[in-house]
C-alpha cells in the first residue's frame, strides 16, 4: 500500500502548491510583460521581461497611495497596540470573569459585522465632522475596525504568562505599570508582535472602508486597482504591477511571521 | 498581590471610551437610522422618523430577498468547499510526503494577500477570451465557460475564488489539530480495520470537532460579508446574478444614497449573522475566554 501511496502524496503536494501560487505567479509574469503581449492568453513565460508597467505606475499617483496606506498601517498598528495591551493585561489580571466575557461580544461583532453595515454611521459621521477622505478620520476607523479583535487576542497572549511572576515582582516592589511592562510585555512578547502583524495587514488589505470614506488625499493603495478597468479596455499590465507592489508588505509580514499567523486568524484557537 | 484598582481602571479607560465612542455609537446610530427616510441626495427629504416603513418596503423587495438567497448559496459553496478541501490538504500536512514543509509556507501566500488583488488576479483568469482557464480548458478539448459573464456561473464561481483563498486557513487549522490530538484512537481504528471513511467520520472528525466549529464560524461570518473579490469580478453581475446582500446594502447607500433603507437592510444582515453564529457557537465553548 504504502509504496502506491507515496507516489500519491507527492502528487498531491504538487497539485497544491501549484493551484497556490499559479495565480499570483501568473500576475507578477503579466505585470512584467510588454504592452499588449498577453492579449493572447496562451501563457508565455518565456517571453521577454518588461518593466514599462511598473515604470508607468510608479511615475503616476500611485506612490503616493502607497505612502497613505503605510501611513495608516502603520500609525493604526502603533495606536491600537497601546491601547489594547494596556488593556488586555488589566483584564487578564483581573478577578472578575465577567468583565472578560463581554469583550468577545465586542471582539466578534467588529471582527465579524459586516463592513457595509457600519460604514452607513460612519460615512455620516464623518461627513458631518468634515473627516471624509481625510487620514486622520480614516485613522479612527481602522481603530475601530482592529482595536476590539486585538484586545481579545492580546488578552489570550497576556493570560499565558503565569501569574505567579508578576506577582512576584509586585511584592519586590514593582509598580502596577512597572509589572506590565518589565514583566507582562517581554514575557508575552511573540503575541504582541504576532498581534501587530495582523493589524498591519489587515489594515493594508482594507478595501471596503477606503472605497467610501476616501476620495484622493487619504486614499489608500487597493482604491488604485478598480481605476485600471476601464468601461471598454482593461490597463491588465498596470493593474498587476499596482497589485504585485501593494502586496508585497502583507506577504514579507505575513511569511515571517507564519507560525503566529494562523493562530491569529482562528482567533486563538488552533495553535 | 495583584494590580491596584486605579492602575486597573486607568489601563482600561482609553478602550472603553474607544469602544464606546467607535463600536457603541456607530451602533447605535445604524438602529436609529433604519427608522429613518434619509435620502441623502434629497435636499428637501425631512429626515424624520417613518416607524417600520423601510422595513416594510425590505419585505416587499423582491431584490433584497434574492440578495439574501445568493449570500446563501454563496456562503454554502464558498464554506462548504473550503471546509471539504481544508479538511483533505490538512491531512496531507501532517503526512511526510515530499515538499509538505515547502506547502506550510506556501499555503501563508493566499491568505495574506488583498482580497482585492486576488479578485483581479481570478477576473483576468477566467476571462472569456483573455482567460488561462478557458485557453486550458480549449487545450484538452473542452468548450470555453463565461465563468464571470455568464449570469448562472457568475456566483457559484465567485465562490470558488474565495474559498482558494481561505483553504488554506482551514487546512493550517486542521493541521495544527490533527498535531495536537491524541494518535492512540486514530491507530486502534486502524488496527480494528476501520477504512478510511470510519476513521474520518468517527475517530478524526468529532476530536477535531471543537476547532472546527470555530472555523465553521470564521468561515462564514467572513464568506457572509464577503465584498471585495465580488466588486472587483462581477459588481453584482451580470445583471444582478451575483449581487450579495453586502453588494446590495453599499448599492442602496453608495449609488442611490438611500441610508435609511440602507440602514434596515444592514440591520436584517447583522441580526441573520447573530441568529446564525449563535446556531454555531450554541454547543461549543472553544471561543469562551476561560478555556
Amino acid at each position: 500500500m504504502s509504496a502506491l501511496k507515496r507516489p500519491m502524496l507527492t502528487l498531491g503536494v504538487v497539485v497544491a502548491l501549484v493551484v497556490a501560487l499559479f495565480p499570483m505567479l501568473y500576475m507578477v509574469r503579466i505585470a512584467l510583460s510588454a504592452p499588449n503581449q498577453w492579449r493572447t492568453p496562451t501563457p508565455e513565460w518565456t517571453a521577454p521581461i518588461y518593466t514599462d508597467s511598473f515604470a508607468s505606475v510608479w511615475a503616476g499617483r500611485f506612490p503616493s497611495l502607497l505612502m497613505n496606506s503605510g501611513i495608516l498601517a502603520v500609525g493604526s498598528t502603533l495606536f491600537v497596540m497601546a491601547v489594547a495591551s494596556l488593556a488586555a493585561h488589566a483584564m487578564a489580571r483581573h478577578p472578575s470573569a465577567k468583565l472578560r466575557k463581554n469583550v468577545m461580544f465586542f471582539a466578534l461583532s467588529t471582527r465579524m459585522g459586516p463592513a457595509v453595515v457600519f460604514a452607513l454611521p460612519l460615512f455620516l459621521m464623518m461627513t458631518s465632522l468634515n473627516l471624509i477622505d481625510s487620514r486622520l478620520g480614516m485613522l479612527a476607523v481602522y481603530v475601530f475596525y482592529n482595536l476590539a479583535f486585538a484586545i481579545w487576542l492580546l488578552h489570550g497572549f497576556f493570560s499565558e504568562v503565569p501569574r505567579e511572576i508578576e506577582e512576584a515582582g509586585l511584592v519586590d516592589g514593582l509598580s502596577s505599570f512597572g509589572s506590565f511592562w518589565r514583566i507582562a510585555v517581554p514575557n508575552a512578547l511573540p503575541g504582541i508582535i504576532a498581534t501587530a502583524t495582523l493589524v498591519f495587514i489587515l489594515t493594508w488589505n482594507e478595501f471596503f472602508y477606503a472605497l467610501v470614506l476616501t476620495r484622493r488625499a487619504a486614499a489608500t493603495y487597493p482604491t488604485a486597482v478598480p481605476g485600471f478597468f476601464g468601461a471598454f479596455t482593461v490597463q491588465w499590465g498596470e493593474m498587476f504591477a499596482a497589485s504585485t507592489l501593494g502586496i508585497i508588505p502583507p506577504l514579507v509580514f505575513g511569511l515571517a511571521m507564519r507560525r503566529y499567523l494562523v493562530r491569529g486568524l482562528s482567533m486563538g484557537t488552533a495553535r | 498581590m495583584t494590580l491596584t484598582r486605579r492602575y486597573t481602571l486607568a489601563a482600561l479607560f482609553p478602550a472603553l471610551l474607544l469602544m464606546l465612542a467607535l463600536v457603541a455609537f456607530p451602533t447605535i446610530f445604524i438602529f436609529t437610522l433604519s427608522f429613518r427616510d434619509y435620502v441623502l441626495t434629497d435636499m428637501t427629504s425631512p429626515r424624520g422618523f417613518v416607524g417600520f416603513a423601510n422595513y416594510a418596503r425590505l419585505l416587499g423587495d423582491s431584490r433584497f430577498a434574492s440578495a439574501a438567497g445568493r449570500t446563501g448559496v454563496f456562503v454554502l459553496l464558498s464554506v462548504g468547499t473550503s471546509l471539504v478541501a481544508g479538511l483533505a490538504l490538512g491531512k496531507l500536512l501532517t503526512t511526510k510526503a515530499r515538499g509538505v514543509g515547502f506547502l506550510r509556507t506556501v499555503m501563508i501566500v493566499p491568505m495574506v494577500i488583498t482580497p482585492l488583488v486576488v479578485g483581479a488576479a481570478f477576473r483576468f483568469m477566467l476571462d472569456y477570451d483573455l482567460g488561462v482557464v478557458n485557453w486550458f480548458l480549449s487545450t484538452i478539448g473542452l468548450p470555453k465557460l463565461g465563468w464571470l459573464s455568464q449570469a448562472t456561473l457568475a456566483l457559484p464561481t465567485a465562490a470558488l475564488v474565495d474559498a482558494w483563498q481561505w483553504t488554506p486557513f482551514v487546512a493550517l487549522v486542521v493541521a495544527a489539530g490533527l498535531e495536537s490530538i491524541p494518535t492512540d484512537p486514530i491507530e486502534a481504528a486502524q488496527v480494528d480495520g476501520a477504512n478510511w471513511f470510519q476513521e474520518l467520520r468517527y475517530v478524526t472528525l468529532p476530536l477535531l470537532r471543537p476547532l472546527l466549529v470555530v472555523v465553521l464560524l470564521i468561515r462564514t461570518m467572513d464568506a457572509f460579508r464577503e465584498f471585495d473579490k465580488i466588486y472587483i469580478m462581477t459588481a453584482g453581475g451580470p445583471g444582478t446574478s451575483s449581487e450579495t446582500l453586502p453588494i446590495y446594502v453599499w448599492r442602496a447607500a453608495f449609488n442611490y444614497y438611500n441610508m435609511g433603507y440602507a440602514a434596515a437592510a444592514g440591520v436584517v444582515m447583522l441580526i441573520g449573522i447573530t441568529v446564525v453564529s449563535a446556531l454555531m457557537v450554541g454547543r461549543t465553548r472553544a471561543l469562551e475566554v476561560d478555556r
